[in-house]
């Protein structure tokens, strides 16, 4: 019989080796890299200030702005470069809220079971039917959207996914040996949830986690798009906001903005998938 | 000559340089209308057996050897070829499971469906005629036609996939842990169904276990297998009472008997072998009580000790259940 | 059958009362005066305060206030919006339509399509063919449904000229009859090519793992035995077996596609809903905005449970229940 943290230790080598092997997984990290490194240090990188109006007014893609430049003379590879830490900072944070959430939810009603299962249950397909990105409109129509709001409320709203997982993770963990072990020897319940449970059943959150960043970055741009964005921090959508207008006489504006969005949303998407390719057949072999 | 005669059968799967030996030249005999039962372990390569015989090994697999059936070599035999044997001439029960068969068709299409692979033009007063004959056949009532699978109980279910095996008047049946997932008293009545059938249809049958008592009961060959290797085979009451691998022994001492002396249940210390790691000896050597230098490096054969008894060892037991 | 669509029914009520409920809560926690945030308007004179006070009840208890807020509901009034001194109920109503043409037939096109190649996807398993769109999928899930609308309209209308730019008819000349049909559906293309291409990707996936599953089931075994062409198996028995899940999995997906169906409705200027809710979050007029959170709530909640009727009615294990009939 092994110990949990044997089997989590077992488990994270072994996919350590295969992870560093896969393909898609390693050009979506080599993306991921790149633009983390843009976005912590963007304002080392970039090489104009993104506020700064420079003579050239909506100029195409060139040497010295190899993005061209908006109808204000900004630079617009410098806006995208710093784009990217308002992307990147809701995308974690949304996902991360949206991850403790879920994993709260889903633990105590995978292992509790019961009547607690089936309120909790009820409450996550209640949830899954509502119309999300509206309701994430009204809120922040009403309070505001500075990011706090953007990453609270949809880290509020996204857990669902979360939840599932992890319901499911924490059932068939309450079966395996070394919980029941941990409760034959008088374990609280709470401590066996939080250093049993959890952290062996994290790991298809792991992979939706990495949807979730995705669909928060996406949702984010949405968002800006719209016009509800926080308007003091230069954002993707906002860059495609502006850009809807000078479609015919400036189109670099919406398309790279946009494609700063699809990129990162896709890096993301890389690496899920290739966490997935080799987690799950670990995740199979249930005890 | 013999209805089905495996030959030195391998089968291989390769993965990233290392190679597992699902099946490592195995040989078997089964003559008309033979009741064979194959015995093993999990990770024995029984069923791996039988997916090569049915051609239903996936493409990854590698098949080396020679499994003739009618006098046709059937290992690497090409689609369109098998296509001919099969069901006609070479038919399977399967486990009982919630998808034995389609769920969301009903039995009596399913049964039609199967019988216009090989009738196409048949009409469908034909199909039904045929389904209501092959259903009397295992004493089932003319409504199951009409009904889903999961409105059938685990016995019903399995005597339809019986009679299903049956429509063809095949000549070798292969039932791969048909009755494992029923309860014993369902067990018991399946088994006397196939016994009864086998001698009306005038078939052969191969049923893969890994119930030596399933065996015992109803076939009158056994084979054993053990990590992919044939250990032993011969007629079962023969190897039942004097068995000759320790192997065989060890297996029938881990059953318990309803009848004779109370013995001690002993299991087998030790456990399978890696069947990606080459083991040039005896496959048992590492769990044998009886084991030798020779055991180590040398693969023993499976050779004649006597008629219709082959074992695979160096040092066989001479008989009697009263060794340890 | 009837227990099991009777609970599908419970969960939509109740998702819709959840709804109700958060619309509710949020206009009174929200900063700023709820009279001003009902009204629409940043200082709302004494006469509109009186009215919308007497008909909300905003100076009764919580309770009562709610009561208030379900009756209203039930009679179908969803509020009204001063901004466009019209009704919500009517507002959404001139919408409507042009939004169901658009998400419908892009619904219709992305099933058939997504759903024919996922199928196509899991016969060929691991082949080019399959390779190429499920990584195709990821990209098209990762484009933001506005840019990938932009995009569209800057290649084919801005740059090729070969589809108009916006909007549902072309205003300046008055088509009538066939001409006005073929006049939206020339519009249609775009917006609907775009709704499609962010949609069906996930049916694409859904149909195709749902496909492998049943591959890899047993009664497949058995009939590969039989020599059943490989083809026929797939046909007939993989077929409908794979899609029953997705046909559940059409409902969960519906939520997150009425984003998209907004925002390119906005793009593409669309006389629909989409149109309507940008002009309220312009203005603030969280009457609108809270009555289109509201119907859709209730859309999806109807369209899940007619779904999940579909699904029972479906599958035999449901619609006949789990009885097992006695050994024969």
């Amino acid at each position: 019989m092994m110990t949990s943290r044997a089997i989590r230790k077992q488990r994270f080598q072994s996919a350590l080796c295969r992870a560093l092997g896969i393909s898609p997984l390693r050009v979506g990290l080599i993306l991921f890299a790149v633009i983390l490194l843009t976005a912590i240090l963007a304002p080392y990188l970039a090489p104009y200030d993104p506020m700064a109006l420079t003579g050239d007014v909506l100029s195409p893609p060139s040497a010295a702005h190899p993005l061209g430049t908006d109808n204000y003379g900004r630079d617009l590879l410098s806006r995208v470069m710093h784009g990217a830490r308002t992307s990147l900072l809701i995308g974690f944070l949304a996902a991360g809220i949206s991850g403790v959430v879920g994993i709260a939810v889903g633990a105590i009603s995978g292992y509790f079971g019961g009547k607690v299962d089936q309120i909790l249950t009820f409450l996550i397909s209640i949830f899954d039917m509502t119309p999300v990105f509206f309701l994430i409109l009204i809120v922040i129509a009403l309070f505001g959207g500075s990011i706090s709001n953007v990453v609270i409320v949809i880290g509020l709203t996204t857990w669902t996914a979360n939840a599932r997982l992890m319901r499911a993770e924490a059932a068939s963990l309450r079966d395996r040996m070394f919980v029941q072990a941990a409760e034959t020897i008088g374990e609280g319940k709470w401590r066996i949830l939080l250093r049993h449970v959890v952290p062996n059943g994290i790991y298809p959150l792991i992979v939706n986690t990495t949807a979730n960043i995705s669909a928060a970055i996406l949702m984010e741009a949405s968002l800006s798009f719209i016009g509800l964005g926080d308007s003091s921090v230069i954002s993707w959508g906002q860059i495609v906001l502006e850009g809807r207008n000078m479609l015919d006489s400036g189109w670099w504006v919406s398309t790279f903005g946009g494609l700063a969005i699809m990129l990162t949303a896709w890096t993301f998407f890389l690496i899920g998938d290739g966490l997935n390719r080799f987690l799950t057949p670990k995740l199979q072999q249930k005890g | 000559m013999a209805l089905l005669e495996i030959r030195d059968l391998t089968v291989r799967y390769s993965t990233k340089g290392k190679s597992i030996l699902a099946c490592d030249r195995v040989s078997l005999l089964v003559e008309e209308q033979d009741s064979v039962g194959i015995v093993g372990e999990s990770g024995s390569g029984k069923s791996t057996l039988a997916m090569a015989v049915l051609g239903l090994l996936p493409d990854a697999a590698q098949v080396e050897g020679e499994i003739s059936f009618k006098g046709v070599n059937l290992a690497g035999l090409s689609d369109r070829a098998y296509a001919q044997i099969r069901w006609k001439e070479l038919s399977a029960v399967f486990q009982k499971s919630m998808s034995s068969l389609s769920p969301v068709h009903k039995i009596g299409r399913q049964i039609a469906d199967i019988y216009r692979v090989h009738v196409p033009k048949a009409r469908d007063a034909e199909c039904r005629k045929t389904a209501l004959e092959i259903l009397k056949k295992v004493n089932l009532p003319p409504r199951v036609l009409d009904l889903y699978p999961h409105q059938l109980s685990g016995g019903m279910l399995q005597r339809v996939s019986i009679a299903l095996c049956l429509l063809f008047h095949p000549s070798l049946v292969i039932l791969d842990e048909a009755t494992t997932a029923l309860d014993v008293v369902t067990e018991g009545q399946i088994l006397r169904e196939i016994e009864r059938l086998q001698e009306t249809e005038k078939v052969a049958r191969l049923m893969i276990t890994h119930n030596m008592a399933v065996v015992a009961t109803s076939c009158k060959k056994v084979a054993v297998m053990y990590a992919g290797r044939m250990m032993e085979t011969g007629n079962t009451a023969d190897v039942l009472k004097r068995p000759r691998h320790p192997y065989t022994k060890g297996l029938i001492k881990s059953f318990p008997s309803f009848t004779g002396d109370r013995q001690s249940l002993r299991g087998i210390p030790g456990s399978l072998p890696d069947l990606g790691a080459p083991m040039p000896g005896c496959v048992f050597a590492p769990r044998c009580p009886k084991a030798r230098e020779t055991c180590a490096s040398q693969r023993p054969e499976l050779v004649d000790i006597e008629p219709g008894r082959r074992v695979a060892c160096f040092y066989p037991e001479n008989g009697g259940a009263g060794d340890a | 059958m009837a227990r099991y669509l009777g609970k599908r029914f419970a969960i939509c009520m109740l998702a819709v009362v959840l709804s109700v409920f958060i619309n509710f809560v949020l206009i009174r926690v929200a900063p700023g005066n709820p009279i001003a945030i009902m009204a629409g308007i940043d200082n709302p004179n004494p006469e509109m305060i009186a009215t919308l006070t007497e008909k909300y009840g905003l100076d009764q208890p919580i309770l009562v206030q709610f009561w208030v807020y379900l009756k209203n509901l039930l009679r179908g009034d969803f509020g009204f919006s001063y901004r466009n001194n019209l009704p919500v109920t009517q507002l959404i109503g001139e919408r409507i339509l042009p939004t169901l043409l658009l998400s419908l037939t892009s619904l219709l096109i992305s099933v058939l399509l997504g759903g024919w190649m996922g199928l196509r996807a899991a016969r060929r398993k691991d082949s080019p063919f399959d390779r190429f769109f499920s990584n195709l999928s990821y990209m098209l899930d990762a484009m933001p449904s506005f840019w990938l609308a932009l995009m569209l309209i800057l290649l084919f209308a801005t740059a090729l000229k070969i589809l108009p730019t916006a909007g549902m008819v072309n205003v300046r000349a008055s088509y009538e009859g066939f001409q006005k049909v073929l006049d939206v559906l020339v519009h249609m293309v775009l917006p609907v090519s775009c709704i499609t291409l962010l949609t069906a990707p996930s049916y694409y996936r859904i149909m195709r793992s749902s496909a492998l599953q049943v591959m890899n089931e047993d009664f497949v075994t058995l009939y590969r035995a039989t020599g059943m062409p490989e083809k026929d198996i797939f046909r007939k028995y993989v077929l409908k077996n794979a899609i029953l899940p997705v046909v559940t999995m059409l409902g969960m997906g519906l939520a997150y596609s009425l984003a998209g169906v907004a925002l390119v409705e906005i793009v593409f200027a669309w006389p629909g809903m989409g149109r309507l809710l940008l002009d309220s979050i312009n203005k603030r007029d969280y009457a609108v905005l809270s009555g289109i959170y509201l119907m859709l709530s209730m859309a999806i909640a109807v369209v899940t449970v007619l779904l999940d009727a579909i699904y029972a009615w479906l599958d035999p294990r449901i619609r006949l229940g789990e009885g097992r009939t006695r050994e024969g």
